[in-house]
């Protein structure tokens, strides 16, 4: 039963202590267990996508009040599971069309590139009590630094394929990502504030209580910034389906254009976890104490629950335009998460933190939070007022 | 620290072999087609491309990516004192307050001036 | 020849082959992509110099923001996609003139100067100690300050110049 309260752990453990006793010498082991948890590591989101997509396109169907995969044919699997299995092995078949005045090497590197950075940030996520690839003392800006990177994939993409369409796609995609890293990454500086540390680990242990009581506002900042990161609606130009047939990766067909879906859909199942570990207090719940293994349970159940919130927006918002979505980032967003960041940090002065009774400080800044929501709601009254008495007055 | 990073040296060569794994693989699978040049034309929604194929670009792109690496640049030297936030004294915090509101005050420069429309 | 002496090399290589590259290649998107290989070489070389915080700092800023106002400059430019422009001017005898022998100079400079150790281990919580030290008064609090009305300034300046009609 001891072995099974702290199963992931102690399976390590166990492999480790196998590997010693072979008689290998000790810097071996060290490499062998790196790679071997390395490759492990990279496998998990890999696996985790056939049960989300599958999770996602049920979602969807349901909020368009229809089924969704389920079990018609032989081909889909109890409640339609296989359907996501199939469509991969679609995608590996297709013929790969390369246009002829594409510029090959950037072509093909592009989609390589893509799915390798959707990959590579999750080395720094604590995915259980004492489960985690590195704990890097940069934890979260790692994340932030090489997500920034993702956007040399889409300019690849999209002047490589040599299309106007794609490259139009790629600018306007990337011009959007550039605005809202912004305040993306002022937001996560509020919580480093608060949680006194970039690691992931360190920043999961230290909520006792979870950030996102005592700073929604913190929370709806980062979330409305990585809906617009990921391209999902009402904020994908990016990939506007019905304008800009797929945006920048309109001439990709096959497995390359697989891989920018996989890529796409990683990047989604990354910013959930982050929400999670960020916001909602990662692998924390009632129980993990006694039995760490639970940890992993409700990260999964925290997961589930951000990426249904995240299509919620996705299905039921219509689309933004592009000077709408660059309005509202930079005259909206970006002032409200500099102003939080000020506000945050004076409450957290004249508040301390108190190990002994947390909800102090998350009291006073909850009240500081809904203060400025209120500032701010108020404030976008009067000049909706005022612009309406303008455009009165000007047609009149 | 250094063995903190051995880790991501594996994992961005595990990422790459990652990265570089399905195409090889599709490779395999997938039919060789023979090229034909209406398949390898460029996608107009079914015409014919005329003209180069990079678009006059407008200046507001270059205006908001330069505004987008200002705030980069306040960003990261907020990500230091940020970490520093529990040590430090309210002068320090009120320090960074003025940081903050220098840059808040351009922001609202670029706004008046018209610099964040995008036409 | 220990194991970091071989990670140097290599990121060394990285960095120096992106730069070689970045100077000598035709096409100017490709050689905007070299560029940011070269910066990742930089970035490789923080982690291995023990402040990862740098590294961080090198990719957001440098990869995923100055390669990227470089590219849309790029893309500002009207006649870049033409192979015709000379890759080479008829002045390259009074450049090697001049550069040749300060290439010496520095090379030689640089073989013979003692160039000492660091003092002594990196400190532990080294971004930790950046932070106080960025607000501390007897620190780095004024060019902190002043390095944001530098960015103001910078801000001003964009608008200017991108309004000129």
């Amino acid at each position: 039963m001891d072995f099974l309260s702290d199963l992931i752990v102690n399976i390590g453990l166990w492999l480790q202590d196998l590997l010693v006793s072979i008689g290998l010498p000790d810097a071996w082991v060290r490499i062998i267990t790196l790679a071997g948890g390395a490759f492990i590591l990279a496998l998990v989101p890999l696996t985790a996508m056939f049960f989300l997509i599958w999770y996602e396109r049920k979602i969807v169907a349901r909020i368009a009040d229809r089924l969704g995969p389920n079990n018609t044919g032989a081909y889909g699997g109890p409640y339609g599971l296989f359907q996501v299995l199939a469509d991969a092995v679609k995608m590996f078949t297709k013929e790969d069309v390369i246009p002829a005045a594409a510029d090959r090497w950037i072509f093909n590197i592009a989609p390589m590139v893509f799915l390798a950075i959707a990959v590579v940030v999750w080395a720094v996520i604590p995915l259980g009590k004492g489960i985690v690839g590195s704990d890097l003392s940069i934890g979260i800006f790692y994340i932030l630094s090489f997500g920034s990177g993702a956007m040399v994939a889409i300019l690849m993409a999209g002047w490589g394929s040599n299309n106007k369409y794609a490259l139009l796609g790629a600018l306007r995609g990337i011009a959007t990502l550039i605005s809202y890293e912004i305040p993306q990454v002022l937001s996560v500086t509020a919580v480093v504030m608060v949680a006194g540390s970039f690691s992931l680990v360190e920043i999961v242990e230290s909520q006792n209580v979870i950030f996102l009581i005592g700073m929604p506002l913190t929370a709806l900042l980062f979330l409305l910034s990585i809906l617009a990161e990921l391209g999902r609606r009402p904020l994908d130009l990016v990939e506007a389906d019905s304008e800009l047939v797929a945006g920048y990766f309109v001439e990709y067909s096959g497995m390359k254009f697989g891989m920018f879906y996989l890529g796409e859909f990683m990047n989604q199942l990354m910013v959930s976890i982050l929400f999670s570990t960020l916001f909602l207090g990662g692998w924390r719940g009632p129980f993990v104490d006694q039995v760490p293994v639970l940890g992993t349970v409700w990260l999964v159940v925290k997961l589930l629950l951000v990426m249904l919130v995240i299509q919620f927006f996705q299905y039921s918002l219509p689309r933004l335009r592009i000077d709408q979505i660059l309005a509202l980032n930079w005259k909206f967003l970006t002032p409200l998460a500099l102003v939080n960041i000020c506000v945050i940090a004076l409450v957290g002065k004249a508040v301390p933190y108190d190990p002994a009774n947390p909800w102090v400080q998350t009291g006073a800044l909850l009240l500081a939070n809904v203060l400025m929501a209120l500032a701010v709601v108020g404030i976008l009254a009067v000049a909706g007022r005022q612009m309406r008495r303008s455009k009165l007055a000007g047609s009149s | 620290m250094l063995d903190q990073f051995a880790f991501i040296g594996f994992f961005l060569i595990v990422a790459l072999i990652f990265g570089v794994a399905p195409p090889v693989m599709a490779w395999f699978v997938r039919p060789k087609g023979k090229a034909n040049p209406r398949k390898l034309e460029t996608y107009e929604c079914g015409m014919r491309t005329h003209g180069e194929t990079w678009v006059q670009f407008k200046a507001q792109y270059y205006t908001f990516a330069i505004a987008f690496v200002l705030f980069d640049v306040e960003a990261v030297f907020l990500l230091p004192w940020a970490l520093a936030y529990n040590a430090l004294e309210l002068y320090a915090v009120v320090e960074a307050i003025i940081f903050i509101l220098i840059l808040l005050g351009g922001l609202f420069y670029l706004w008046r001036k018209g610099a964040l429309e995008w036409m | 020849m220990t194991f970091q002496h071989v990670l140097f090399i290599v990121f060394g290589a990285i960095t120096l082959g992106g730069a070689l590259m970045v100077v000598t290649r035709r096409n100017v998107f490709n050689a905007a992509l070299f560029m940011i290989l070269s910066f990742f070489g930089v970035a490789g070389l923080y982690v291995l110099l023990e402040a990862p915080f740098l590294a961080g700092v090198q990719l957001f800023i440098y990869i995923g923001g100055i390669s990227i106002l470089i590219i849309f400059a790029i893309m500002l430019t009207r006649d870049m996609m033409n192979p015709d422009l000379i890759g080479r001017n008829s002045q390259w005898i009074a450049a090697a003139v001049v550069m040749v022998p300060l290439c010496a100079i520095l090379i030689w400079t640089v073989s013979s100067h003692d160039w000492a150790a660091a003092p002594g281990p990196v400190p532990e919580n080294s971004i930790l100690t950046l932070g106080q030290a960025l607000v501390d008064q007897e620190g780095l609090a004024l060019p902190f300050e002043v390095a944001s009305v530098l960015l103001l300034v910078a801000l001003i300046g964009a608008v200017t110049i991108a309004r000129e009609r």
